[in-house]
């Protein structure tokens, strides 16, 4: 790439116009698609937390780890699907650790204190939604 | 090139409905880019639906960088 073609101050600046109009409506859209990916995310994982909680007393523990395997693979095909990625992979290896670590406690504790099934559903919403706010800014 | 500098890659259709080009201009600008080895495109399905996702190698972040600063140069001041 190279700037052949552009001659003047003037044509110049219109390509730089341009470039930055691209630029703009890229970071917008990606944006949008982030905060809606960690959005719905955080609902479905803390969703799926709650259901597991009206669950729990018919359900061994052995299937919470076919759960949990289960939300990832939601994860990771939900990402694929996205039509623009914007996300820094730093965030996004942040946020799946930080919501691994409320959700495999969650679930530690889960069975001799159920209340941290929904306890454990809101943090867990709120990482995603602290990726949200982050990518919004 | 512009668009695929903001974000890691991007459908096919969000570019073109983003840079208001039509399919076949659009894609004859992606082959061309791609040839140059600025541009890096992957074919998939989503679903049963194909898709095509653009994004920008490193060597097309590198062009459209020496670009930009050749266009403020010649604007006559950072942009």
């Amino acid at each position: 790439m190279n700037s052949e073609g552009i001659v003047d101050e003037g044509q110049a600046r219109d390509a730089l116009d341009a470039a930055e109009r691209a630029r703009e409506s890229a970071r917008r859209i990606g944006r949008h698609w982030a905060r809606r990916f960690f959005l719905g995310f955080g609902a479905v994982s803390a969703g799926s937390l709650l259901v597991v909680w009206s669950l729990s007393p018919w359900l061994s523990q052995a299937w919470w780890g076919l759960w949990y395997a289960g939300l990832v693979a939601v994860l990771s095909i939900w990402l694929r699907r996205q039509p623009v990625r914007a996300v820094p992979r730093p965030l996004l290896f942040l946020l799946i650790g930080v919501w691994a670590v409320v959700f495999g406690i969650t679930m530690a504790i889960a069975t001799e204190f159920p209340i941290a099934y929904p306890i454990g559903a809101v943090l867990g919403f709120g990482v995603w939604a602290t990726g949200a706010w982050w990518v919004g800014r | 090139m512009a668009f695929l500098s903001e974000v890691n890659r991007a459908e096919f259709a969000l570019v073109r409905e983003s840079v208001e080009l039509t399919a076949p201009a659009l894609s004859k600008q992606v082959a061309m880019l791609e040839e140059a080895g600025y541009l890096k495109v992957e074919k998939g399905y989503v679903g049963k639906r194909p898709r095509t996702w653009l994004s920008l190698t490193t060597t097309g972040l590198r062009a459209m960088r020496q670009h930009l600063d050749a266009l403020r140069a010649i604007a006559g001041g950072p942009d």
